[in-house]
């Protein structure tokens, strides 16, 4: 553990900007080199471009290299992007994903004990020691966040309880009887939890020991924190991650939660304009793609998230040199037109969030009726927007509408639906469903 | 004097309030008394259970993926006869108190029913109405009812 608070790996964590970019071009070129060598697909395009390993030979040169995409993952399911044999491959991770085919990542010994590591580091952001006692009620499986949040708590020397999801009372009891004090969830199961509580007239700081929380897998907003950290008293860090390239833990926030820490000694971070592929700026929001510099099994050359942030290089009063990625605002692969409008889910998303605090589960169905496009929003009445009240329930959609209008300009109708009745996989739902007939 | 009462909302779609009938039923959980609100798209359906499994009922639902709250109602004890009800309702209005809604209830143990209203959430206003003689249950006499 180290000297330094929080700080897991302070030699790699505030290392200067000019060692980090020597390290990364050194991690890069031989990671270019064993993808070259080992992976066909890789090899291809990049000869393709007119790229040879020996043309990469720091960061300025990522630029040269061809993007991955998801569905290279898929096509090349299951096996063929590994750049190790597979009996060097030690454990499997993957999803199932949203348009059937799943994605599969192969991690060797050495890849699960950095993805582990990146865990640690952010839990120790979050004010994780041996001393603490971790709750993990993420999914135990093929989905990265319940083993992921394990592994790095465990790497803490922290007592870990791997209660997986669901089953709330039990839950609670646990997290009440053992005294956790770091909850490890989607933020969306950390608000219901602390409804709960609540309901269930616990205190926290008193029946509840928790004093932080590690939340990610699902996209969310500071209201949302706030709403969190008031309901279970506690400080509610967001934590990034994707199966493609680690999984949870690619990128943590620290105490100052302006942003995470992306590991840059393991990830290299770009952002790029999804229509022109060119790089931008820190500052300018636009697509993240990651580059693996020390994936052994299944590295990812230039793997574009289709998560739209921004990035910040400005110093961190933490301590920590890593460049920071901002909150996913939204998707480049989302976007709908109708009736010639550009439309986000992440608009309607923000509409939802601040007429309810928190985000429920949508889902936009678009169809052409008459020759017209027409949005409906079908939204997840959660318990926080359900009032025993007919009339106020009324003034709920009224209110949705009217500010999906003006966010926009589109007239939407909104049908409230049932919690769950929105298809989900691996936690994270379907939000568009296109019905026109083009 | 406020009694935990549960707030379910339902789709109006086949078999919804069967589905929750019976998730409260296999858990072993007898309904009180029961209301529900509808409109064109959705229903609120509002029940008494008894004190005992009312955070039970509560996440047995939320588990269950329904959306479902605890709001605070009042139940009156009325004299089941002609204009029992009448002269409790006009000792409301005599003070102004107006009523959210109401659903009622009786047993075969008691030559009484049961008036559920909901109000505002003041004990003042409760103060009032005892004082003019509106019987107010107890969650224990409402679990023995």
């Amino acid at each position: 553990m180290s000297i330094v608070d929080n700080i897991y790996n302070p030699e790699r964590e505030c290392m200067s900007k000019e060692d980090r970019a020597k390290l990364q071009g050194e991690f890069l070129k031989k990671t270019v080199e064993r993808v070259y060598n080992n992976v066909p697909v890789f090899r291809e395009r990049m000869d393709a471009k007119g790229v040879k390993p020996e043309d990469i030979n720091s960061i300025d040169d990522l630029k040269k290299l061809p993007f991955t995409e998801k569905t290279d993952l898929r096509d090349q399911f299951p096996f063929g992007l590994l750049a190790v044999p597979q009996s060097e491959i030690v454990r499997i991770q993957g999803s199932s994903g949203t348009t059937g085919k799943p994605i599969v990542a192969g991690y060797t010994e050495n890849d699960v004990e950095v993805w582990t590591e990146m865990v640690a580091r952010a839990m120790s952001a979050a004010g994780a020691t041996k001393d603490d006692i971790v709750q993990v009620c993420y999914g135990y499986g093929l989905f990265t966040g319940g083993l992921g949040a394990h592994q790095g708590a465990t790497k803490l020397g922290a007592m870990t309880i791997p209660m997986s999801s669901g089953n709330t009372q039990r839950q609670i009891m646990m997290m009440k009887e053992l005294g956790s004090t770091i909850l490890c969830c989607t933020p969306s199961y950390a608000t219901y939890l602390g409804e709960t509580i609540r309901e269930m007239g616990l205190v926290p700081g008193k029946d509840i020991k928790l004093k932080s929380g590690v939340f990610g897998a699902e996209p969310w907003s500071e209201e949302m924190r706030q709403h969190i950290e008031e309901l279970l008293g506690i400080d509610a860090m967001n934590i990034y991650g994707l199966t493609e390239i680690a999984g949870p833990g690619v990128a943590f926030e620290c105490k100052e939660k302006h942003g995470m820490h992306i590991n840059e000694d393991h990830v290299i971070a770009e952002i790029i304009d999804p229509v022109t592929e060119e790089q931008l700026p820190p500052g300018t929001p636009g697509e993240l793609v990651l580059t693996t510099i020390t994936k052994e099994g299944q590295p990812m050359i230039r793997y574009r998230t289709h998560d739209i942030c921004t990035l910040d290089d400005t110093p961190c009063s933490c301590g920590r040199t890593t460049i920071r990625m901002g909150r996913i605002t939204g998707r480049t692969d989302d976007m709908l037109v109708i009736r010639g409008v550009n439309v986000f889910p992440s608009q309607i998303e923000s509409v939802l969030v601040g007429v309810n605090g928190v985000a429920p589960h949508y889902m936009l169905i678009v169809d052409r009726v008459n020759s017209t496009d027409t949005l409906e929003v079908q939204v997840e009445l959660t318990d926080e927007m359900f009032s025993d009240s007919v009339s106020k329930i009324e003034k709920i959609k009224n209110q949705i509408a009217s500010e999906i209008k003006s966010v926009v300009g589109i007239q939407a109708k909104i049908t409230l639906v049932e919690p769950k009745s929105i298809p989900r996989s691996e936690g994270k739902a379907k939000r568009i469903i296109d019905n026109r007939k083009i | 004097m406020f009694i935990k009462q549960i707030s379910i909302f339902l789709e109006n779609k086949k078999g919804a309030l069967s589905r929750m009938a019976n998730l409260l039923g296999e858990e072993g959980i007898n309904l009180l008394a029961m209301s529900i609100a509808d409109t064109d798209e959705f229903g609120i359906v509002r029940i008494i259970v008894p004190s005992e499994s009312v955070f039970r009922a509560l996440i047995v639902l939320r588990e269950e993926g329904m959306t479902a709250k605890i709001s605070n109602v009042v139940c009156v004890r009325i004299p089941h006869e002609p204009l029992g009800l009448a002269k409790a309702l006009d000792k409301f209005a005599e003070l102004g108190i107006s009523i959210d809604y109401s659903y009622s209830f009786c047993s075969s143990k008691s030559p009484d029913a049961v008036a559920i209203f909901r109000i505002q959430e003041d004990e003042k206003i409760l103060d009032k109405l005892k004082a003019v003689g509106v019987d107010f249950l107890t969650t224990e006499e409402v679990d023995k009812f």
